[in-house]
C-alpha cells in the first residue's frame, strides 16, 4: 500500500478504541430515513465510520445503497434521523443554524454533474469566489488572488477562464471549476460524490490525477463516493463497501480487492469488467437486484442474494468485526477469517462493535 | 423461433454462401450546423460476418453512436448528408426510402439504446410494446404475439413475467427496463443487433448480467452484434474484433486479442493507459491524455490525435495517416509512427517546415488510403 503515512486501521488498539486525535471525521450509528407517504425508506441504516486525517476513504456500492445519502448527511444537507457526526472535534449533529454553517466550512462537497452544479449565468471567477463572498473573507483584491491561485491549481488559466461562463467549458473543465470552488475555503475534508462518473475515460484520468495532486498539496482528507470499483481503488487508502443502507466491509484498498471477506464484495469484484481479453469471465455472479429498502430482509441484508446464506443469516444480523488488522466485515461466514461466534445474548446493537475503526 | 415474414416489398433472402452480413464502405455522415459542417463520421469502412461481434470503442464525440445510427438509417434527413455505402445482405440501404427501412427495422436489424427509460413508451404496457414488432412484421395474431412476448420476457430473465407483461416501464428498475428493450429488439429474431452503450448507467452486477444475456442470446440465435461503448473493459472479453474511433475516423481495427497484445496506434494505448484497473495497486498514477478531442467542425489537418499524442512529430500535424494493414492478419492502423517498433506507412515527401498549404494538398483525399 503506497499510502505509507497512514497507519493501518486497528493498529492503535481494539476496534472499539476511539482515536479522536487521529480521525478527522467520526460517523456513529448514522441513520437517514425518508418518508414516502406512510412508508419509510431507510436509506442509511446504522453506519459507523471514521476517516483519519490525510487519508482517502472510498465508499463504494450500487445505486440505491445509500452511499450518496451518507455523503450528504455528513455535510448535513440531509439531516440525519439518528446518529452522531463529529468533524474535527465538533459534533455537527448537535448544532443548527449559524453554528452549524460555521462549523462545516471545513467540509466541502463536489457533485456528479459538473455542468448543472454551476450557475450558467455567472462568470467562472464569480462562481469560484462565491464562498469567499458569503463568508466575507478578505477584501476584493485578496479574493481575486485566491480565485486566481485556485483556478491555476486546477489547471485552468485564470486570465482566460475567469471571465467565461460554464457553458463555454467541457464537462471535465466544469468539474475543475467545481473543485476550485470547493477549495477556496481551505477545507479539511472533501466529499466527492461520483465526481468522475459523467466524464470520458481520458478526462476522468485527468481529474483523478488532479485530485491526488491537490490532496497532497493542500493536505486534504477525502471521502470518495463512487460506484466504479477500479476508480475507487485508484484513489483510496481504505475502502468501505455499502449494501442496502449498511456497510458490509471496510479494509485497506489493496487488501479489500485482493482478498475480500464479504460475499457481496467478492460478487462486485467478479462482476467488474477489466480491459484485458485474457481475463476469464465467469458468468454473472449475482442474480437479481437489491431488495427494496422499504422492507429490507431480516438479519443480513445481503442474504437474499448471497450464495453462502444459511438460516442464521436470516435470524441474526451479523455484527461488524475485525477478521484481520484493519479489515472489518459484517458477515457470519466471511471468506477471510473464522465464522462469527454465535451471539447468545439479546439483540446486539447493529454493527455496534465496529465504531471507531470502521 | 418459428415465424413467417410478411412477403410484401423487398425480401432479404440468404445470398448464397456469402458470410458477409454487413458491408460499410467509406461512410461519411456530415451535419450542417450554424458554424459549418460537422463531420461526425469521416470515412469509415467495416465488414461484419454473420454471428460476428464487433466492438466500436471511442470517447464521446468520436462518432461511434452516429456511425451505428447511420448504419441503421436513424439519422434525420434534414441537415444531414450521408455518402458512401451501407450494404446489408448485399442490398444497399444507405439513403433507402423509409418504407423499405421500416421493413428492415425490427425484423432484420434491431437496436438497443443506452437509456431504456426514454426508449420505452411510458404509457404503454410492457407486453404490448414487446408484441408490437411481432404484429407488424409477422402473421401472428394478438394472442400469439402475447404468448411470444411472455416467452421473450422469460428468455431475457425477468422474474414473474406474467405480471410484468401488464406493468408499465416506470414500475421496473433500470436493469429490468434494459431487459425489456432487449426482448423487444429480439422479438423478430433479427440478424443484426446494434447495442449502443447497453450497460452504461447500470450497476456493475446488473451490467454483468446484461452482457451475459446478450452473449448467450447471440450465440443461440446466430446473430451478429455491434457493441458500441466507451469502456474497453466491456468489449475486451465479449467481441471478435474491435474498432477504435477518434474524431469520426477509425484509427485502429483488429481482432480483439491482437488489439490488446500488439496495439499499434498511440491513441489506443493512451485510452488503455487512462483506464483505472482493479489489477493495479491503489494510487497508481494514470496516464491521462491531456487536452481534448478536436472540434469536428474545424478538424486540424494531419492526424486528428496529433495535438494530444506523445509521439507526434511534424508530419503528424500536417498529413493525415492512412489506415494501413499491420503485420498481423486483419489488423489496421492509422499512424505514421506506430508503437512497438513497427514501420508506419511510407510518409509522403513533405519537407519539415513546409507550409500548411503544401500539407493540405498532400493530405487531400488521404494518400493511398485503402478505405
Amino acid at each position: 500500500m503506497s499510502a505509507t503515512s497512514v497507519p493501518a486501521a486497528g493498529d492503535n488498539g481494539t476496534p472499539g478504541a476511539n482515536d479522536a486525535g487521529e480521525s478527522l471525521l467520526e460517523v456513529a450509528d448514522l441513520r437517514v430515513d425518508f418518508h414516502r407517504g406512510r412508508q419509510t425508506v431507510q436509506a442509511v441504516a446504522g453506519v459507523n465510520l471514521s476517516i483519519r486525517r490525510g487519508e482517502t476513504l472510498g465508499l463504494v456500492g450500487e445505486s440505491g445503497c445509500g452511499k450518496s445519502t451518507t455523503g450528504r448527511a455528513i455535510v448535513q444537507v440531509e439531516r440525519p434521523t439518528a446518529g452522531r457526526i463529529t468533524f474535527d472535534g465538533t459534533e455537527l449533529t448537535a448544532l443548527s443554524g449559524r453554528n452549524l454553517r460555521r462549523a462545516r466550512v471545513g467540509i466541502q462537497m463536489i457533485f456528479q454533474d459538473p455542468i448543472s452544479s454551476l450557475n450558467p449565468r455567472r462568470k467562472v471567477r464569480d462562481i469560484v469566489a462565491e464562498p469567499l463572498d458569503i463568508w466575507k473573507r478578505g477584501d476584493s483584491k485578496d479574493r481575486a488572488a485566491v480565485v486566481a491561485t485556485m483556478l491555476e491549481a486546477v489547471g485552468l488559466d485564470p486570465e482566460v477562464a475567469g471571465d467565461r461562463r460554464p457553458q463555454e467549458f467541457s464537462g471535465g473543465q466544469c468539474q475543475r471549476i467545481s473543485i476550485a470552488r470547493s477549495l477556496v475555503m481551505e477545507p479539511k475534508l472533501l466529499v466527492c460524490d461520483e465526481v468522475v462518473s459523467a466524464l470520458d475515460v481520458s478526462v476522468q484520468a485527468q481529474i483523478l490525477n488532479l485530485l491526488e495532486d491537490l490532496k497532497t498539496r493542500y493536505s486534504l482528507t477525502l471521502l470518495f463516493i463512487a460506484h466504479d470499483l477500479a476508480v475507487v481503488k485508484n484513489v483510496s487508502d481504505r475502502v468501505a463497501v455499502m449494501y442496502l443502507g449498511k456497510l458490509c466491509e471496510v479494509a485497506p484498498s489493496d487488501v479489500l480487492y485482493q482478498s475480500p471477506a464479504h460475499h457481496y464484495t467478492q460478487a462486485l469484484l467478479e462482476s467488474a469488467v477489466e480491459p484485458d481479453p485474457g481475463a476469464v469471465k465467469a458468468s454473472a455472479p449475482l442474480g437479481g437486484e437489491p431488495p427494496s429498502p422499504i422492507n429490507p430482509p431480516s438479519g443480513c441484508r445481503f442474504r437474499t442474494r448471497c450464495p453462502r446464506a444459511e438460516k442464521r443469516c436470516a435470524d441474526e444480523e451479523p455484527a461488524m468485526r475485525e477478521v484481520a488488522p484493519g479489515h472489518l466485515v459484517a458477515c457470519h461466514f466471511p471468506l477471510v477469517g473464522l465464522v462469527a461466534p454465535s451471539v447468545t445474548a439479546g439483540p446486539a446493537a447493529p454493527n455496534g462493535s465496529a465504531h471507531g475503526s470502521a | 423461433m418459428s415465424r413467417s415474414t410478411r412477403s410484401a416489398g423487398l425480401t432479404f433472402a440468404e445470398a448464397g454462401s456469402d458470410t458477409t452480413l454487413l458491408e460499410v464502405d467509406d461512410l461519411h455522415t456530415t451535419f450542417s450546423t450554424g458554424r459549418g459542417h460537422l463531420r461526425a463520421v469521416d470515412g469509415v469502412s467495416l465488414t461484419l460476418a454473420r454471428s460476428e461481434t464487433v466492438g466500436i470503442v471511442g470517447e464521446s464525440g468520436s462518432g461511434k453512436t452516429v456511425l451505428s445510427r447511420s448504419i441503421m438509417g436513424l439519422v434525420p434527413r434534414e441537415g444531414v448528408t450521408r455518402t458512401g455505402s451501407v450494404k446489408f445482405l448485399g442490398h444497399e440501404i444507405l439513403n433507402a426510402p423509409d418504407k423499405e427501412l421500416r421493413q428492415l427495422w425490427g425484423s432484420q436489424i434491431a437496436m438497443v439504446f443506452q437509456d431504456p427509460m426514454t426508449s420505452l413508451n411510458p404509457v404503454m404496457r410492457i407486453g404490448k410494446q414487446i408484441a408490437e414488432p411481432l404484429r407488424l412484421h409477422t402473421d401472428m395474431d394478438g394472442k400469439e404475439a402475447t404468448a411470444q412476448a411472455l416467452s421473450l420476457l422469460t428468455q431475457v430473465g425477468i422474474p414473474s413475467p406474467e405480471e410484468r407483461l401488464r406493468a408499465y416501464p416506470g414500475q421496473l428498475s433500470g436493469g429490468m427496463r434494459q431487459r425489456v428493450m432487449i426482448a423487444i429488439a429480439l422479438a423478430c429474431a433479427p440478424r443484426l443487433l446494434l447495442a449502443d452503450e447497453p450497460t452504461t448507467g447500470l450497476d456493475v452486477t446488473v451490467q454483468a448480467q446484461i452482457l451475459d444475456l446478450l452473449a448467450s442470446l447471440q450465440k443461440d440465435r446466430n446473430m451478429a452484434m455491434i457493441l458500441v461503448t466507451h469502456d474497453l473493459g466491456v468489449v475486451a472479453t465479449r467481441t471478435d474484433k474491435i474498432i477504435v474511433m477518434y474524431a469520426g475516423n477509425v484509427v485502429e481495427q483488429a481482432p480483439t486479442a491482437t488489439l490488446f497484445s500488439s496495439m499499434a496506434m498511440p491513441y489506443t494505448e493512451a485510452l488503455l493507459g487512462s483506464t483505472p484497473r482493479i489489477a493495479n495497486p491503489s494510487h497508481t498514477r494514470l496516464a491521462a491524455i491531456e487536452g481534448r478531442p478536436p472540434d469536428l467542425i474545424n478538424v486540424p489537418p494531419g492526424c486528428p490525435f496529433a495535438p494530444r499524442c506523445a509521439y507526434a512529430r511534424d508530419i503528424c500535424h500536417q498529413v493525415r495517416p492512412p489506415l494501413v494493414p499491420a503485420a498481423e492478419p486483419d489488423h489496421l492502423f492509422a499512424c505514421w509512427f506506430p508503437l512497438g517498433g513497427r514501420t508506419g506507412p511510407p510518409p509522403p515527401a513533405v519537407t519539415v517546415g513546409a507550409g500548411l498549404a503544401g500539407a493540405d494538398r498532400a493530405a487531400g483525399p488521404g494518400p493511398g488510403a485503402p478505405s
